[in-house]
């Protein structure tokens, strides 16, 4: 698998360079992936259909309701639109259970609650998990990967072990477990998903590492007695990014499909509703067999929600591994 | 964007829900910006702490889960800060009556026909005795003058001076709120009524009860009745300890010298008639049918009998207590005699009613009856064992050679989720199901004319515990007031769908002769938990947060209302 | 070094994950507040039966000593008693862990077979609509959860065509018989069987979909295609020789990574359709705190996965002459 090694001539070329040029130089580095990504997208349909959905849920997230932050006895309200007509848990409808209506546009649950706020409330839970434990995750992986790489010995086989034992946990029943033990909180369940999934990162940017390991770019580093940290975070690092953001975008994925998961087994953050808690709460009441309305939005936004972020995986891809580029 | 100010409760209530990582909002208000203002300020001592709400998941229990939520909110909207902490059925057993980890504790008490005597629910749940972990009196009521009534309950013998023991009790608990009582949560079982002409659903279990099994009339042409139920079996062995689906089968493979009969009384069943009891109190003889047998052939004999009990009197953690008593059995041919220490007039409900009788020559030889059983389970009821695949399902087949055989031929039960089980009642897999469906489930199944409903009231009911043991439970008005923040009727019209019936008393209204009708009622009345607490002297802050007054002293808090009357 | 070392050093890796996973499932599940014993706790007549109890159990001796008891245990392949139950778990979790493994073979063998075919198709038809529309679809199936598929199978097939049953793995009444083919190959099992399978099975596609799509295309840029169809040899014979070849590789290795997770995965699935396996009753057990079953549940899983990953690398080893032991 090729990946970017346009960067290292430029490196060694500007040895001689002063220091402000070379620190330019690696911000060109930078973002020419990310120009080169740019270029990708516009051939890429998938890709920006990926990124106009991921933009639509991250659009609906923030305006589902009013956000206010509090200062002593001062508060301000820093988003004050609601895109939700009504609270998750407010009672609001005259009928329920009833099909989707001009007033309730999904529906509403067997309590009387309308379905439509829910679902754009539930947005939320998906940014903030899917957000934040893939990027944990990501950030976990990577410096296991780098380090265990960078350092071999001792530190790569206990690092690799660990990664090994992970990976044989099978995630499902390692995270319910874990959330019968410290209880559903917000910062269990994405506790739980983090745990497992840094494991892919760390075996995958590991085994690029190695190869950058013996490249010229990073010996004549060493050579000039740059520290380990630089090396690793400086130097090596950077080419190994495409490839890290790469998995923080299946990582994303994955832990929304892994919140959900949980939610779905009435495992979820309390007090939060989400799109698994919506088909839980349609199961716990018995009405899978006639409530569509209830059951099959929030399935559908989690399936466009993952679908989106694979759609944007893939162009991705095509950066990492550029052979991709020409296939659609 | 204007400047407004909300009101201090709504603006309390506002804030409370967006520190919760934004996830949920109020409703959208007009305002973006304000500034809390201080005029005013009431003279306030303490908050009053915060309230830890312990009640169920909607997974482990949809409805009291719903419940918990209108009793936050309407607490909060008083003034408390509630800690809500939603919890699945073993951990809310393992925080709230083991730990005792509690401050509102949301729960029930199931009933069966034995459960149906005042003693359990006015001595078990309120005596001081059983304030320890595990113990059933969750609340920490520890009232020595109630103490002397549930004692004379337990023991008096004239059934008048009874009645009128057990409803002061009532009365009492009702002003004391150590307990709020919520529900009867009376239920509907559906059944096929294609395939099952009649059934007979028993108070407080509906199909699951005895009686539905022994008098369901299966039509014609059916021999196999599938019944099912939402955890399967863990134990047949009564030397074990036993959930409630374990005692209802094992009541059915095996027989007892009485059975409670469906208003509750212990009705001679291998015995001939009612036992002869001594003029002290102290002896009971009773005479064994003849010619009944054990499902191998084997004749079932008063050695058989002294043999069970000595057995469950060594070995059984449920039924060994009630045996406790008990001096010596002796056998004289067709009966048996049991000498007790004491007089004790539960015996019969209690031992007599619910020993089975194990067959001496299989369980003699076991040597650890605790860990091992027979695996044929083979007893002298009604049905007897046939094959058992756990989590799958248990056959069972009719006794025929019972002096009582019941209609079933073949008995088959299934266990399952709820909610695939109604699916499965809903496309005729199922023949009877021994568990509530939800309210929208219930609409769905009452449509379909091929599927009938049995109702039937419940013994047991939904309540919710005050721990007093900590010091803010410990003043009645507050605990008072608590109790009227909870929408009974909401709890009953709306959540279940008219399920059910609101209670004010651990005795259920359908056990006419113990219930009293006449207690102090409280019933989702934020006007009066207002007025109580202003009463008692609690005040408000200017955020609308509930406080002691500053002169408040812990030592004068009045704990009971029953006492000074 | 060569193989035989190789090997012999992943099955002494293989040992230690092994051991590392008992241990920290046994410290896991220690730590569940609560014991066997709690949720009776309402029907001991004192608290002194309940202690009795507890001690009969084991569970009141310090965490080392309930550790190498239960060390001792495994290495003579006894998983202990249920507390519960007060079976050997073994005897429990047999039955159940055969029905998860029927249930995640037929799922993944459907999964493997129409993916394979499914993914050479695409590639195949490169660049066609057959093509981008069968990509977002497996994308589709790929994103979707797996309870969310289950439920909308239930929807169609059960609740508004009737073809199949809801729940369950076979109709009520028959023979309760532990012979592999009185149990499973019979026609009243198989309807049971057939939509948590395809549940399964849509999501486990996409994988040897794509990846087969993938080698596909590879094989079709390759030069040496024109040149052996210029020896006269029809395309698609060169292509099937070797795309078969190019792809074992990836899809075998693929495929038993794909088994142990399926194994870890069947929870959901025996969720949605009540199916009575070894991930439904592992969940049922942390919650009743009854640790020798969720143990014994966890570890059989665990150990799945641990065994097919190291089958997966043994395997790409042997059938992937590039790589080195390293």
């Amino acid at each position: 698998m090729s990946h970017d090694t346009t960067t290292e001539g430029t490196d060694t070329a500007s040895e001689g360079a002063d220091t402000i040029s070379r620190r330019r130089l690696r911000w060109e580095r930078r973002l020419a992936a990310l120009r080169n990504w740019a270029g990708i997208l516009k051939a890429d349909r998938l890709g920006q259909i990926g990124i106009a959905i991921l933009a639509f849920f991250l659009f609906v997230g923030i305006f589902a309701r009013p956000i206010t932050v509090e200062f002593g006895s001062a508060w301000f309200q820093i988003q004050p639109f609601s895109l939700a007509p009504h609270e998750s848990s407010a009672r609001v409808a005259d009928e329920s259970l009833a099909p989707p209506s001009r007033e309730h546009p999904l529906g509403t649950t067997s309590l009387g609650r309308d379905v439509y706020s829910q679902v754009i409330i539930g947005t939320r839970v998906t940014l903030i998990v899917g957000t934040i434990a893939a990027f944990m995750a990501v950030f976990i992986g990577a410096n296991v990967g780098i380090i265990s790489a960078y350092y071999g010995g001792w530190t790569e086989d206990i690092l690799m072990r660990i990664t090994d034992v992970v990976y044989g946990v099978p995630f499902l029943p390692f995270a319910i477990a874990l959330v019968f033990i410290l209880g559903a909180s917000l910062v269990n369940v994405i506790a739980a998903i983090v745990l497992i999934l840094w494991r892919g990162t760390a075996r995958v940017v590991r085994s690029q590492v190695l190869s950058h390991k013996q490249r010229p770019y990073v010996e004549s580093a060493r050579a000039i007695g740059a520290s380990d940290f630089r090396i690793m975070y400086v130097q090596i690092m950077p080419n190994v990014l495409p490839l890290i953001t790469l998995y923080a975008a299946f990582a994303v994925a994955w832990a929304v499909i892994a919140e959900a998961s949980l939610s779905f087994l009435g495992l979820g953050p309390p007090g939060m509703i989400s799109w698994g808690e919506i088909i839980y709460d349609a199961r716990s009441a018995g009405a899978l067999r006639e409530a569509w309305w209830w059951v099959f939005p929030a399935g559908v936004c989690i399936m466009l929600f993952v679908m989106s972020v694979f759609f944007i995986g893939r162009s991705l891809e095509k950066v990492v591994n550029p052979d991709l580029r020409h296939t659609q | 964007m204007s400047y407004a100010v909300m009101t201090s409760n709504s603006r309390r209530r506002f804030l409370q829900t967006i520190g919760a990582a934004g996830a949920v909002g109020t409703a959208a208000l007009a305002g973006c910006f304000g500034v809390d203002d201080d005029e005013d300020d009431v003279e306030v001592g303490d908050e009053v702490p915060e309230l830890q709400f312990v009640f169920p998941t909607s997974g482990s229990n949809p409805d009291r889960n719903e419940l918990g939520g209108f009793i936050s909110e309407n607490l909060e909207e008083l003034g408390f800060e509630v800690d809500r902490q939603e919890l699945d059925f073993d951990p809310q057993i393992q925080q709230a009556t083991v730990d005792l980890d509690f401050g509102l504790n949301l729960s029930g008490w199931g009933g069966t026909p034995e459960r149906i005597d005042p003693g359990i629910f006015l001595y078990d749940m309120h005596h001081s005795s059983t304030t320890g972990e595990g113990g059933r009196n969750g609340a920490g009521y520890e009232n020595p003058d109630y103490d002397e009534i549930a004692e004379a309950i337990m023991a008096e013998t004239d059934q008048e001076a009874r009645r009128e023991l057990v409803m002061e009790a009532q009365e009492w608990l009702a002003m004391d709120q150590s307990r709020c009582y919520i529900a009867n949560e009376g239920g509907v079982h559906p059944y096929n009524a294609e395939r099952l002409e009649s059934v007979n659903p028993g108070l407080g279990e509906g199909l699951n009860g005895f009686w539905n099994f022994m008098e369901a009339e299966p039509a014609d042409d059916v021999d196999q009745v599938t019944f099912g139920y939402s955890s399967d079996i863990f134990s047949l062995n009564p030397m074990q300890d036993l959930t409630t689906p374990d005692r209802q089968f094992i009541r059915l493979l095996y027989d007892p010298l009485y059975r409670f009969d469906e208003g509750g009384i212990p009705t001679p069943w291998l015995a001939v008639d009612e036992p002869d009891v001594s003029d002290d109190g102290t002896t009971f003889t009773v005479e064994i049918r003849e010619g009944h047998t054990f499902h191998d052939g084997e004749e079932v004999t008063t050695e058989d009998v002294k043999f069970s009990y000595e057995l469950f009197a060594e070995y059984s953690p449920t039924y060994a207590t009630y045996l406790s008593g008990v001096e010596d059995i002796e056998t004289d041919g067709n009966e048996i005699i049991f000498q007790l220490e004491e007089p004790d007039a539960t015996f019969a409900s209690n031992a007599l009613g619910q020993i089975y009788v194990f067959p001496m020559h299989i369980w003699e030889d076991i040597d650890d009856p605790v860990n091992e059983d027979d695996e044929d389970y083979i007893g002298s009821g009604p049905f007897q064992f046939d094959d058992w695949e756990r989590e799958v399902e248990m056959q069972l087949s009719r006794f025929d050679d019972h002096f009582e055989p019941p209609n079933i031929e073949r008995l088959i039960r299934v266990p399952g989720d709820e909610d695939a089980l109604v699916d499965n009642i809903e496309s005729y897999e199922i023949d009877m199901l021994g568990v509530n469906p939800t309210t929208t489930q219930i609409d769905r199944l009452e449509d379909d004319e091929n599927i009938g409903m049995a109702q039937f009231d419940a013994v047991g009911h939904a309540f919710m515990n005050y721990n007093m043991r900590r010091d803010h439970y410990k003043d009645v008005q507050l605990r008072r007031a608590i109790s009227h923040c909870v929408p009974k009727t909401e709890f009953v019209e709306e959540i279940r769908g008219g399920q059910g019936s609101v209670t004010h008393s651990p005795i259920a209204p359908a056990i006419e002769e113990w219930h009293n009708p006449d207690v102090d009622e409280f019933d989702g009345d934020l006007d009066a938990a207002r007025e109580t607490l202003e009463d008692a002297g609690y005040v408000w802050d200017s955020d609308g947060r509930i406080h002691y007054p500053p002169d408040w002293d812990d030592d004068d808090v009045q704990m009971f209302l029953s006492v000074d009357g | 070094m060569g193989l035989r070392e190789y090997v012999i050093r992943r099955v002494f890796q293989l040992i230690l994950t092994l051991w590392t996973l008992v241990t920290l499932l046994f410290i896991l599940f220690r730590m569940v507040p609560g014991d066997p014993t709690s949720r009776f706790v309402m029907d001991y007549p004192s608290d002194a039966e309940r202690q009795a109890r507890i001690e009969e159990l084991g569970l009141n001796e310090p965490l080392y000593i309930q550790y190498i008891e239960y060390m001792g245990q495994l290495l003579q392949g006894e998983f202990g008693d249920s507390a519960h139950y007060r079976q050997p778990v073994s005897e429990i979790i047999f039955p159940l862990f055969l029905n998860t493994i029927v249930l995640m073979f037929t799922a993944l063998i459907i999964a493997y077979t129409v993916g394979i075919l499914f993914g050479a198709a695409m590639g195949w038809f490169r660049g066609s609509r057959f093509e981008r529309v069968g990509i977002i679809a497996t994308l589709v199936a790929r994103a979707s959860p797996e309870f969310w598929i289950g439920i909308i199978l239930v929807w169609i097939f059960v609740f508004q065509l009737g073809l199949f049953p809801r729940s369950g793995i076979g109709g009520y009444g028959g023979e309760l018989t532990m012979n592999f083919v009185d149990r499973y190959i019979n026609f009243d099992f198989l309807r049971h069987l057939i939509l948590p399978a395809l549940t399964g099975a849509i999501v486990y596609l996409a994988t040897p979909a794509l990846l087969m799509r993938n080698t596909m295309l590879e094989v079709l840029k390759a030069d040496f295609v024109e040149i052996k169809q210029a020896e006269g040899l029809p395309e698609r014979t060169v292509l099937y020789k070797h795309a078969a070849r190019n792809s074992i590789l990836p899809l075998v290795t693929v495929a038993a990574i794909a088994t142990g997770a399926a194994m870890g995965g069947s929870v959901i699935i025996e969720t949605v359709f009540n199916w009575p396996g070894v991930g439904r009753e592992m969940v049922a057990s942390v919650s009743r705190n009854d640790y020798p079953v969720a143990m014994a549940a966890f570890l059989l899983m665990g150990t799945s996965v641990i065994v097919m990953n190291f089958v997966a690398d043994i395997l790409y080893l042997y059938l992937d002459p590039r790589v080195k032991y390293e």
